[in-house]
């Protein structure tokens, strides 16, 4: 019983890793993209504070289908498992509902997703010039390394 | 910077503290809860371990793979290629952690499913 929730923490661990790492490029790739657009915001007078929401938003975004999903599958997966495991067919009962302790650990994975993955997109996108951002006659990208 | 290296000192440290006091602890006092959180944290080094050092062999990859699958192209083609996978260098590597990550996580649950 310790092993298997050893091996369900693990996952836990490894999707929440692996999904950080995918909204983080997912978010770089639309900051290295939109750079020019962002640009014209901050200079039609954005603030930080409100591009910061702006990206938080944009990361969130990619979290909540996750969290509705959840709330909706809830509910059948908890009675598939009780009668699976249990063999017993359960009526509609307070059972079927996850208890307060897995909405919160939920809710709380929901948030750090994407706080984790917005840190360093947003310190990027902060820490680029207006005059750089604006600048359409030169390409973002470089095909240039320099070693020294 | 130091950050770098004192934030490696602190896990080296750590890791150190984990292996020779507190797994012979939890081995004496037949404490099994202790023993598998400490296993916990050693899988989960050796696969993001595992992985960074894999992802250490993309560079050699890339030309292996410009080299064998295009091996019917001109040399100046194939050195175009490769400037555009320097250009890209950034997200080929982010791509290639996830790739990787996705992959062990996916042989470890076949593994413990095994098991």
């Amino acid at each position: 019983m310790l092993l298997i929730g050893l091996v369900f923490d693990i996952m836990l661990i490894m999707f929440i890793m692996i999904s950080v790492l995918l909204i983080y490029s997912l978010l770089m790739i639309t900051i290295e993209t939109q750079t020019f657009n962002t640009g014209v915001m901050r200079m039609v007078g954005l603030s930080g504070k409100g591009f910061v929401a702006m990206i938080f938003i944009q990361a969130v975004m990619f979290v909540l289908p996750s969290l509705i999903c959840a709330g909706v599958c809830v509910v059948p997966s908890l009675w598939y498992i009780y009668d699976k495991v249990e063999g017993t067919h359960l009526d509609w009962s307070d059972e079927l509902l996850p208890g307060w302790n897995a909405v919160i650990q939920g809710l709380i994975v929901g948030i750090l997703i994407p706080a984790l993955s917005a840190i360093i997109p947003i310190q990027r996108a902060l820490s680029k010039s207006l005059v750089d951002s604006l600048n359409v006659s030169r390409s973002q990208t470089q095909g240039i390394v320099y070693t020294i | 910077m130091v950050l770098p290296f004192l934030v490696f000192g602190s896990i080296c440290v750590i890791f150190g503290m984990t292996v020779y006091y507190f797994l012979p602890l939890s081995l004496l006092t037949q404490n099994a809860q202790l023993l598998l959180q400490i296993f916990f944290f050693i899988l989960l080094g050796l696969i993001v371990g595992l992985t960074l050092l894999a992802v250490n062999l993309r560079g050699f990859l890339e030309k292996v793979l410009i080299h064998v699958l295009l091996f019917w192209e001109r040399a100046s083609m194939r050195t175009l290629v490769k400037k555009n996978l320097i250009a890209h260098k950034k997200t080929n590597k982010l791509t290639s952690v996830i790739y990787a990550l996705t992959l062990g996580c996916i042989i470890f649950l076949i593994e413990a499913a095994n098991l």
